[in-house]
């Protein structure tokens, strides 16, 4: 059924959420957290460096949006179609890529933190660092809900902010609570896009993307 | 003078004026190319009935059609032509103009 009261901007909204709706960006950014934390936790007590780990967590920023196409293609386009967005709209987009590279640069802010050549010099007497850290996410997913639309993305800005403030408050040391911020947000983002994927694929079964048979 | 804007609404493009064929132009417009499955799921037409617009469309000249494959599954992509840019521009100035907009 077509919406009567339709317009133009309603349709660019619609164009933009169309390429959110299926939870991938999520579950690539909640995974890259992970293994950030999960990198970072074994570092500190192992008090080694895992290079193939440290490889993997410095490669996934750069091979991401490869990684998002790719699996868009064999999940996303296949189900719900896919459209090429001309220059202008492009602009837009990379704002929000712009956004996602805010909260991967805070990721390695985290990791220059960790690392003691960094905010080490700060962290002995201020305690804002893991604030800082608990608020880049929830105010990147803020920023995305409000320029795209998607209501999902607020969810989960309450989400990050309430375990990101919950483990920076934690009386545990700097370091153990920047681990546990990066560790929440990475369960709440890969949690939340594999519950986003699994409705995605059930709402929308695998179409037939050509117009052949209906043709005369 | 308000008849004699009024008039032009009988000049209007009639490929342009039926509400879904114009979705599928505004689609078109704010994307380079889509397919098949997109328009499908964007404007909530039937299969039977976009595809019969789209056809309607192309004949015009106000888009064009790529049959294409991804590996083994059809895929039909469409662009708004030059024609259908100037022809939906065009439509928009008209309608603008007889309704005093």
């Amino acid at each position: 059924m077509l919406n009567p009261k339709m317009n133009i901007p309603q349709i660019e909204k619609q164009i933009r959420q169309h390429t959110f709706l299926d939870g991938i960006l999520e579950i690539v950014l909640g995974s890259w957290l992970l293994l950030a934390a999960a990198y970072f936790w074994m570092n500190t007590t192992t008090n080694n460096s895992i290079l193939p780990f440290y490889i993997l967590l410095m490669l996934l920023p750069l091979i991401q949006f490869p990684l998002i196409q790719w699996l868009k293609k064999r999940v996303t386009y296949p189900r719900i179609g896919h459209a090429k967005y001309p220059a202008k709209t492009i602009r837009q987009r990379q704002w929000q890529n712009m956004i996602i590279a805010l909260v991967l640069g805070s990721v390695i802010g985290y990791i220059w933190g960790f690392s003691g050549r960094g905010f080490a010099f700060f962290t002995s007497s201020f305690d804002w660092v893991p604030l800082v850290g608990a608020c880049l996410l929830p105010a990147a997913f803020l920023y995305l809900s409000v320029q795209t639309g998607v209501r999902r993305y607020l969810l989960f800005s309450g989400l990050l902010l309430v375990t990101g403030l919950g483990a920076a408050a934690l009386s545990h040391p700097l370091i153990s609570r920047l681990i546990a911020i990066m560790a929440l947000a990475g369960l709440v983002l890969s949690l939340g896009g594999l519950i986003t994927l699994i409705l995605f694929v059930k709402r929308y079964p695998i179409a037939d993307m050509s117009m052949e048979e209906m043709t005369n | 003078m308000i008849g004699e804007n009024l008039h032009q609404l009988t000049a209007l493009d009639r490929v342009i004026h039926e509400p879904a064929r114009l979705l599928l132009l505004c689609y078109l417009s704010l994307a380079e190319e889509a397919d098949f499955l997109f328009l499908l799921h964007q404007t909530g037409l039937t299969r039977g009935n976009l595809s019969s617009h789209l056809t309607k469309l192309e004949t015009a000249g106000y888009i064009e059609i790529h049959k294409g494959y991804i590996g083994k599954k059809p895929q039909t992509i469409c662009r708004l032509s030059p024609t259908g840019q100037e022809a939906l521009q065009t439509y928009r100035e008209s309608l603008k103009e007889a309704l005093e907009l």
